[in-house]
This record gives structure tokens, sequence and C-alpha cells, in this order.
């Protein structure tokens, strides 16, 4: 809250050039500014509600936003609202009374104070931080993919209506005056029918050490436009390659990648059918794994040992459909965009649009520095987000 | 009511636009009668509509180039360059910033020539930070000048597009020094953020930095955002800034080493520069796994 504490107590100091000592009487005025059901953009509270002077808001170059304000003792006439840096944001016109919204235009992008002050004796009441951004706009073309040959690789929602994504994301990107515009790649908003799925078996396999490999080459040869694209399919399995056949009892195994994101002491699925089994890595040494214990099988070259992957970024993006609930679906979107396109990384907390899991429900972008998941230190993510 | 009538009224309301504008491109081409109310609708509206309109514009304007297919991002069709000069930079509004942007990312330099004298007026009258870029790449006589003198401001004198307005419009010095930065970049991101600037000053010295360095091995290595990225990439879209209409520049047409060959080939005859290292393993952008479960 924004409180004249000294002003209560009658007497107060005033700013700028002034006699050292010199004070003014000042009259009981308290002034508090709040987030405004009006706003056009972010506030951020800090998580510190009872505290203003930490909260940011957010506002979009040459656009307005409003910050509620409450008067008590006095009225609009009372108080003036000033900008320490009017080229990167100015307060207009208060509205008359007590109790409003004041509009705060944005002007050049940068950071900046707004003060409200007594307007007789200049006399600090409460101030808020104001941050003027250029647009970010996030675009991307969205392609939803099956191959006919397949019935594993169907889409659960082949009419996803790419239109409503926006609709739904907009309301948080703007948090941090960002924008999103989806393109279905389908003029007539279904899927693709594509012969990529070679192995039959149901699922979009990605090649890991060919960063996608062939499958995913069918896909992406019939999607060239310009800019981020985004991939839907049901499913998908990363793998890498056996290099050498390997044979019952054997302890290492050799695949076809020297530099794999595989991990000593975690287990993986090596090989399809009757064959399969789960092999625990014990150390690497290039392309060469020893393993924990024996295989139970034999092996061919060019048998699989499965990654567990839940999509790939890049571009394009893919996201896996699987057994989500649509607006889940929905949600990612503006997840996985928020990496590739807004610079963003997975957070811990649950409270962002940004946090690493699926089905979160509180979907902000904040000003305050929220802790990463997979590195250490925190982000802020609106100044993430180039001005 | 018209499909521009339409988009004007549902922008009134409030929406915003989305993709794609197709209600304009039935026909294949833009017809200009189709788009004269957008015009009419820049001069009068409140900021909000304005802005919406400038950015279908400058969506339909990209999407009716015949190099859109193959992953071209320009706007060469005169009506719409005309109305965002004319109509769109008429108030210092959200239309305008929209105009400035549009402008300043996908008209080719050369077809901003004519707007020169429009362009310089915008900018004197309002200067702004997107403002300086669109003149950096406009460049029409005399604006260096003006540039000088609002660098002599306190309110620009810091301003980095202002700087690279400069170099761009013959401050050999500050070109110079942008030109050392990018050769000096050791790392993938000090080279793409230089890439970027010396692609904005688009002059001849700034693209030869540009082509010499297309054969970087350096990367933006990025596992935290799910992505690996040759710097090439940034150089060749540096590059692609000031050529627009050249697909052998463009990202989506590097789909292997041969495609990285097409540039080079293309930089060795436009700007005349060679290489005496190697390509590099091809590489343009490559993605890391997702955790699971996504968690």
């Amino acid at each position: 809250m924004g409180l004249i504490e000294d002003m209560m107590r009658s007497t107060c100091r005033l700013p700028g050039p002034t006699r050292p000592g010199a004070s003014v009487h000042c009259a009981l005025l308290r002034v508090t500014f709040s987030q405004s059901t009006a706003q056009t953009y972010g506030y951020d509270n800090m998580d510190t509600p009872g505290d203003v002077t930490d909260d940011h808001v957010s506002v979009k170059i040459k656009a307005t936003t409003y910050i509620h304000v409450k008067i008590d003792g006095g009225t609009s006439t009372d108080v003036e609202f000033v900008c320490d840096n009017t080229s990167v944001a100015q307060p207009g016109a208060a509205p008359a009374g007590a109790e409003f919204d004041l509009p705060v235009n944005g002007q050049d992008p940068g950071a900046t104070v707004l003060h409200a002050r007594q307007k007789t004796s200049h006399t600090e009441c409460t101030s808020i931080n104001i941050n003027t951004y250029k647009e970010k706009q996030v675009t991307a073309a969205v392609m939803k993919v099956y191959d006919s040959r397949t019935t594993g690789t169907n889409l659960r929602f082949p009419h996803l209506d790419v239109s409503s994504i926006p609709t739904l994301i907009n309301p948080k990107y703007k948090d941090a005056v960002a924008v999103l515009s989806l393109t279905d790649q389908s003029s007539g908003g279904g899927a693709f029918d594509i012969p990529y799925d070679n192995d039959r078996n149901g699922k979009l396999t990605w090649d890991i050490a060919a960063n996608g490999g062939s499958e995913y080459n069918a896909i992406t040869s019939q999607f060239t436009v310009a800019g981020q694209k985004v991939i839907i399919v049901r499913d998908m399995v990363s793998v890498y390659f056996l290099a050498a056949a390997a044979a019952k009892d054997a302890t290492s195994i050799t695949i076809n990648s020297s530099d794999s994101f595989l991990t000593v002491g975690q287990s993986y699925p090596l090989g399809t059918g009757t064959t399969r089994e789960t092999v625990t890595i014990q150390s690497k040494s290039g392309s060469t794994l020893t393993l924990a214990g024996k295989l139970s099988n034999n092996h061919s070259n060019g048998e699989t040992l499965e990654f567990p992957a839940g999509g790939w970024g890049g571009n394009p993006i893919v996201i896996i459909e699987g057994t989500l609930a649509e607006d889940i679906l929905k949600w990612t979107f503006g997840h996985e965009l928020g990496h590739a396109v807004l610079g963003l990384a997975d957070v811990s907390a649950t409270e962002s649009i940004m946090n690493y899991s699926q089905g979160w429900t509180d979907h902000r972008l904040r000003y305050k520095p929220l802790p990463k998941k997979y590195k250490a230190g925190t982000e802020n993510q609106w100044e993430t987000i180039s001005r | 009511m018209s499909p521009a009538e339409a988009a004007i009224a549902r922008f009134r309301s409030g929406e915003r636009y989305q993709p794609p504008p197709s209600a304009f491109l039935s026909s294949g081409h833009i017809r200009a009668e189709d788009l004269q109310p957008f015009g009419d609708a820049l001069r009068v509206e409140r900021p909000t509509v304005r802005e919406e309109i400038v950015r279908l514009l400058a969506d339909l304007g990209q999407r009716a180039d015949p190099l859109y297919a193959q992953g071209g991002q320009l706007i060469r069709e005169p009506y719409i360059l005309t109305l965002l000069v004319d109509e769109g930079l008429i108030k210092d509004d959200l239309g305008r910033q929209a105009s400035l942007s549009a402008l300043q990312e996908f008209a080719p330099a050369n077809l901003l020539k004519p707007y020169g004298r429009a362009l310089k007026r915008d900018l004197e009258e309002h200067p702004c930070a997107t403002a300086f870029l669109l003149i950096a790449k406009a460049k029409p006589a005399g604006a260096g000048a003006l540039v000088g003198e609002l660098r002599a401001t306190p309110r620009w004198s810091k301003e980095p597009n202002a700087r690279i307005a400069a170099a761009a419009l013959g401050d050999t010095a500050i070109e110079k020094g942008y030109v050392a930065v990018f050769d000096a970049a050791t790392s993938g991101e000090e080279k793409a953020r230089a890439a970027k600037v010396l692609g904005l000053i688009g002059t001849e010295t700034a693209l030869k930095a540009l082509a010499s360095a297309l054969r970087s091995d350096l990367t933006i290595d990025r596992p935290d955002l799910y992505f690996k990225r040759s710097v090439r990439v940034d150089i060749l879209e540096a590059l692609s800034y000031n050529f627009p209409g050249e697909p052998a520049l463009y990202e989506s047409q590097i789909n292997d080493d041969s495609g990285y060959e097409r540039a080079e080939r293309f930089c060795e005859t436009r700007l005349g520069v060679s290489w005496k290292q190697p390509r590099p393993p091809y590489l343009k952008i490559g993605g890391y796994p997702i955790p699971v479960p996504r968690d």
C-alpha cells in the first residue's frame, strides 16, 4: 500500500532542490495503486501485496494501460502523477474523483517509475514501476500430420482449431507484451496425410544421431514455409540405432552416435518385439556403451535403443499429441513457442506457462524472477524477452 | 459488407488480427479495390484498429508474394507499400509503430527508395527507435545529416538504433566498429547479435563482412531452450534482410550442405567474397529432447 505515514504525523520533507532541513506541513492524504480490471498488459505484484512500490506494470509502445488509484483524504485534484522518464511512459489525465483507473501511456522501450505526489507540496505518496516494451510477435505455422498407412498415427484432434490457440494464450502472453499468431498449414483445418511412418510402428521415429532422420524429413520436406513451424504427431519414439550386432550375453553395445544424451546409471529399452529388453548403462566411451548386465537376447545391427523424449525443440518443434486433453495440447503451444521464440526457460514455479510440467493451471508470464527448472538461477520473463 | 469492411468491424470490436487473410487471397492475387477500405480506415480509425489493419496488410503482402512459398518474407505489392507509408505513418500511434515495423522488416530496400522523402519527414517529426532502423534500410539521400542532428540531442545520443542508422548512412568509423565487433566475436551468441546489426546497417562493407563469415563453425547451443543453431543461420538471415528476393539465402532452403553451397555461390557472385577454410560439418537448427513427461 502507498501510504504517507509521515504526512499522518503532519510533517514531511520536500523532494528535489530545497533548503537543508526544509519541511512542509502536509494534509492527510493516502494514495494506493493497485491492479486495474481495465489493464491492457501485465501487472506483477511480486508476491508482496503489502508493498506496491515493488510492483511492475507492462505496457506496449504507444499503447495505454491502466492502474487503479484510490485516494483517501482527497481526490485526483490533490495528486499529481509523474513519471521519472517521460520518454518511456507518461500518465494520462487522471479522472475526477477519489477512486479511478489512471491511464498510463507507453512511449519508447525502457523502464521508469510512476510517482503519485501531493500536488501542493510535491510530497511522494507512492510509486510503481512501469516497463514499456515493443510488442514481440510470436508467429508460427502449424501442421497436423498422420500417415494413412498406419492407423496408430491417426490424430485424436485432427481438426484441432489452431485459430483458437492464440485466443487462449494471448491473455497470458500480453503480460510480457507478446502476441501469438498461428497459421494452420491446412486451409481446411484438417491433418496432412504424409507417408512418414516407414517402420510402421505407428509413431514418428526420431533418429537422434541424424537430428530427426528420414521420417522427420518426410514431414519437413512438405513444410517449407518461412519462420517457426510446429508439427503435431500422435506419438513419437526417439532412438539410437545399433551400429553393430550384439550377441546374447554381451556386456557392451555400439550405437550410431558418439555423443549421446544417454545417462550413465539409467535404463533404456533395446530392440522390439519378443527380444525387447531393458539395458542399464554402466559407462559410456564414445559410441560404445558398457552395460550393467549381460544381454538376454541377440540384437541385429540397426535395432533401436530408445531414449525417452517428450518431443524435440528446434524448427520445426515436434509436439506429441499422445493422450493430452485438448486444452493442455493448446497450452503446450504457448509453452514450446515460449522457448523457441521468446527465449524463455523452463521454470519450477507453478504459476507460469513456462512451468516444466503439463497440466498446470496458472499460465502467467512474470516480472518476478522465477527459479529455473533445469539450470541454476532465476528468470525474469518480461526482461528475458527483448524490449 | 466487403471482406475489408468485415475485418475493420472485427478490429473495432477489439479483435486482433489472426492469420491467414484468406478472403483477400482467394483470387490468387491482391486486388487494390479489395483493400481500398483499409486505406480509408487508416486515415480515420483509432490506434488499435489502425494497428490491426497494418498487421493484416503486412501479413497479406508477404503471403501474396510469389516467393512466399519458398520461404520468402517480403512485401513487394506496391499498393500495400503505399498504404503502409502514406496512411500507416499518418499519425504517431500504434498504427504507425506497426507500419514502421512492417516496412523495416519486410519491404526490400530498393522499393523504399520512392518513399525516401516521406520516411525522412516521418523520422524528423516523430523520431523513434524503429524509425531509425527503417531509415537505415531505405538510405534516402540526405538522411545522414538528419540522423546526425538527432544524435546530437540528449534524447537520441545513446540510442543504439540511431547509431546503426548513422553507420548505414555513411559514418564509416561507426561502421568499422561494428564490423570489428562482428569479426572478433568468439561465441555464437555474440556473433549472431553482431550479425544482426551488420544486416541492419546493410552497407557493402557490412555485407562483405557477413558473407566472409559464412563458414563460421560457431553455434548457439541452448539446451535449456531445446535448440542448437549454427550461427550461419543468423548470418544468412542478416544477408537475406538485404537481399530478400534471393531464395538461396532463405533458411527454409537450407536442408543439407548443398543449401549452404548455394548461399555461398550467391555471395561470391554478388559480393565477391571467398573462403579459405572448408565448410564446417552441416548444421542448421538441431533440437534437444524435451524431458518426459513434459513432463
